[in-house]
């Protein structure tokens, strides 16, 4: 299966420290559990996982079966990378806070019934944090809005403008 | 009052720091936990200091046993054995 | 949150393995601690960075040490001490003997007591040798002689040392308080006071494993003795619970409890220098 992976600079595992080789299998130690297999997003997890450092990288990724679906990742026993998504960057991380900015705008707008007090805090972090934060802070207003079906909605509207910016297939 | 939606915040990270080491997290929190670092520098730092902590903790300075008490448990040693099964 | 980049989060902090003189029985090889993951098929390069491991190949290496330590290498040591081979007595006793100077000062304060305490359990340990049965670890059996023979002791010498209890009093304490983070709006809970810059300087010093020390030092007694037992002499959770007979959730408890105390001793400390 195919699918992303955030890495640090120099394809350094965020949490695990492990540096990747490129187009090489990766196996879990053996007779790991599960929760020491290799993490990956689906499309729709990648707005999870956006980090903050400026020198991320973004990978596409080939899973070994078995695949493992959870909530917010997929997880196997074995992976390579197979190239870097060379769209991701800081140009496209600062797209991703200018629409960040933009949204939170729009949700605000939208907002009947929320105090403008409140949207206002989310509007501000989406002005000053990172894409990530932003993009989390995205989420909160939307379900402070209209609950969990528009925290979810305003997620997976995250998901498409990068899967369409960064030309994910 | 404002109160956001139930999420994970920088007070309760804080709080799980151990278990999360500990791999005694389940599959979701632990999830939770590291998208919030992804984006929470403040948090990163905090554990990066514990770690640094338990790096210093864990920095053992070499007592090699003297060679007078070393002595001292070989006697004890060879009384021991001498005083049978 | 522009800043720093985004730093690799943590490595779980493993005592080096203490080099044993060996007598002719017994060669570094079989009996080392193993301190490297097994390969598998893991075509794994160490971590880039000189951080140590991360918290899942923290868990590899802790699950390694423990199966070597049960392993036959444990019955072939025993096997030639209850032979009268002092090769085998010294290797132990090499292998364990500054732990438990540490381990015994916890409870009788002064080194010198502390040495004469362990003098007095290896005489336990031998006196005892026929009964021991494998059912624990040899080195959670050996410091159980320890740690009573210790307790006894400083009972005897009255130094009021509350045993292995919970009862910290400080039963509602949090990891950072309260006035750190955010007590209003939509981010209630997020940082207001972010942690403190530690320069690497500092890291990298003496300086921070004297602080350390100094704070496990301040602890309750019953997190001093968590947390010298896990994170300063590196004894898996399995190991600690068995000693102090506390359930693994107490026990992390404790540790979380005598960790937080320490970052934030240290995090002052540091705070209070005056740099140059």
């Amino acid at each position: 299966m195919i699918a992303w992976k955030f890495l640090e600079a120099g394809r350094v595992g965020p949490f695990s420290g492990f540096r990747w080789p490129v187009d090489e299998w990766v196996s879990a130690p053996e007779g790991a559990g599960e929760d020491r297999w290799i993490h990956a997003c689906r499309p729709s997890d990648l707005p999870y996982w956006v980090p903050a450092s400026p020198t991320a990288e973004l990978w596409r990724v080939e899973l070994d079966a078995p695949v493992v679906a959870h909530r917010w990742q997929v997880a196997s026993p074995r992976a390579r990378l197979l190239e870097p998504v060379v769209a991701w960057g800081p140009a496209v991380e600062r797209e991703l806070r200018r629409e960040c900015s933009a949204q939170a705008r729009r949700l605000a707008a939208g907002a009947s019934g929320v105090e403008p007090a409140v949207t206002a805090q989310y509007v501000q972090t989406a002005d000053t944090w990172n894409a990530g934060c932003g993009m989390f802070a995205l989420a909160q207003l939307a379900r402070t809005i209209g609950g969990d079906a528009a925290g979810d909605a305003e997620r997976a509207r995250q998901a498409r403008w990068l899967a369409e910016r960064l030309e994910l297939e | 009052m404002t109160s956001a939606p139930p999420h994970l915040t920088c007070q309760h990270l804080v709080e799980l720091v151990t278990e999360y080491l500990e791999g005694k997290l389940s599959h979701d929190d632990r999830s939770r936990l590291e998208q919030h670092l992804c984006f929470c520098d403040s948090c990163v730092k905090y554990l990066e200091q514990m770690r640094q902590v338990l790096r210093a903790t864990g920095r053992l300075t070499e007592e090699s046993i003297t060679p007078e008490a070393q002595e001292k448990l070989l006697d004890v040693f060879r009384k021991w054995k001498a005083g049978g099964a | 949150m522009e800043g720093p980049l985004h730093s690799p989060i943590l490595a779980l902090a493993l005592s080096p393995s203490l080099a044993c003189p060996l007598g002719a029985m017994f060669t570094a090889a079989s009996l080392e601690r193993r301190t490297r993951p097994p390969s598998g098929r893991c075509s794994a390069q160490p971590p880039a960075k000189d951080r140590g491991p991360r918290f899942s190949e923290a868990w590899v290496e802790l699950g390694s040490e423990a199966a070597g330590e049960r392993a036959g290498a444990t019955s072939a040591l025993l096997e030639a001490l209850r032979a009268g081979d002092e090769s085998a007595f010294l290797h132990l006793v090499n292998r364990h003997q500054a732990s438990m100077i540490r381990v015994a000062t916890l409870y009788v304060g002064s080194r010198a007591a502390a040495e004469e305490v362990v003098q007095e359990a290896w005489v336990g340990v031998l006196k005892g040798l026929h009964l021991f049965e494998g059912r624990s670890s040899l080195k959670s059996w050996i410091f159980r002689i320890l740690v009573n023979t210790a307790k006894a002791r400083g009972i005897r010498e009255a130094r009021s040392v509350p045993l292995s209890s919970l009862a910290s009093g400080d039963e509602d304490e949090a990891a950072v308080p309260a006035e750190r983070f955010q007590e209003h709006g939509v981010w209630t809970g997020h940082w207001s006071q972010p942690p403190s810059e530690w320069s690497d300087d500092q890291v990298a010093s003496a300086e921070l494993v004297a602080l350390a020390r100094e704070g496990i030092e301040q602890l309750p007694p019953a997190q001093r003795e968590v947390m010298t037992l896990r994170d300063v002499e590196g004894w898996e959770a399995h190991d600690v619970c068995e000693l102090l007979e506390v359930s693994e959730a107490n026990q992390r408890v404790l540790l979380h409890r005598a960790r937080s105390k320490v970052r934030a001793y240290v995090e002052e400390r540091l705070g209070k220098e005056v740099r140059p």
